[in-house]
């Protein structure tokens, strides 16, 4: 996956990233890209933003809104909204536990 | 510079399946024109059409063949990344489960040779360069891989 600052990008996972940049309100691909830098530090490139927009279609958890020119919105549903909830505290035990254990290590 | 790429990106859309193209291109093409295109987004691209040929939304119909249907698709064999049929093409690779034609092989060498362009990459220094490992050739490099996973081509 392409990353822009940091190898520990591999770790994250579009998905998450659009659904956290969704959470916000409806945007369009290149919009969620800009915004996604902006809160991650993650650069996604059109073919990984695309390849999981595509999947989180599918499954319900964002939808398409009508097309702007060619450029057209995803609004996150109530289902994506849940599992975004769902995912996020797991997320957040890895990263206290992670500074935690390094605050260990330093003392 | 970025115009050419922007093109280049644009054809390399044409990878995707049918169905994909049918709904996401024109978005992607939007957002090729906004996003700077470097080699990596290109890659990227060639990587989510892989991706995409794989994915079961975006087949066509069929389920599993008889022998005697699978000599059948062979012989009305088609590219799976533009389309065309055995008969419009040079020559056409069997993959693990696809085909790709002789101009496919070139627009990805095309991507792939971009690298080596002046320009794409700060120069390296010649006592450098050479002691460096030979790279390998992309066209070899495909032609490798397909080697490996079926005996010939059709």
């Amino acid at each position: 996956m392409p990353r822009r600052s940091s190898d520990l990008g591999r770790f994250s996972d579009p998905s998450l990233l659009i659904l956290a940049s969704l959470a916000s309100g409806p945007r369009h691909g290149y919009a969620m890209i800009l915004d996604i830098e902006e809160f991650s530090g993650t650069r996604l490139e059109p073919g990984t933003l695309y390849g999981a927009i595509g999947r989180l279609e599918r499954r319900g958890w964002i939808a398409p809104l009508q097309a702007q020119e060619r450029r057209r919105p995803y609004v996150l549903t109530p289902s994506g909204a849940a599992a975004l909830r769902e995912q996020l505290p797991a997320l957040q035990r890895v990263a206290s536990t992670g500074m935690e254990r390094l605050r260990a290590i330093r003392s | 510079m970025n115009r050419r790429r922007v093109l280049l990106a644009w054809r390399l859309l044409r990878l995707y399946p049918p169905r994909w193209r049918d709904r996401y291109e024109l978005e992607v093409r939007a957002v090729l024109e906004d996003h700077p295109v470097r080699l990596i987004t290109l890659a990227d691209l060639i990587a989510g059409a892989i991706d995409a040929r794989f994915d079961p939304a975006y087949q066509p119909e069929e389920g599993f063949m008889s022998g005697s249907k699978r000599q059948d698709r062979r012989d009305h064999a088609h590219c799976s990344f533009c389309g065309k049929a055995k008969d419009q093409v040079r020559k056409l690779v069997a993959g693990p489960g696809v085909y790709i034609c002789d101009s496919c092989i070139e627009l990805c060498n095309e991507v792939l040779s971009a690298e080596d362009r002046p320009g794409d990459q700060p120069p390296a220094d010649a006592s450098q360069a050479s002691r460096r490992e030979p790279r390998p050739n992309p066209r070899s490099w495909v032609r490798n891989i397909f080697r490996s996973t079926v005996p010939d081509a059709i």
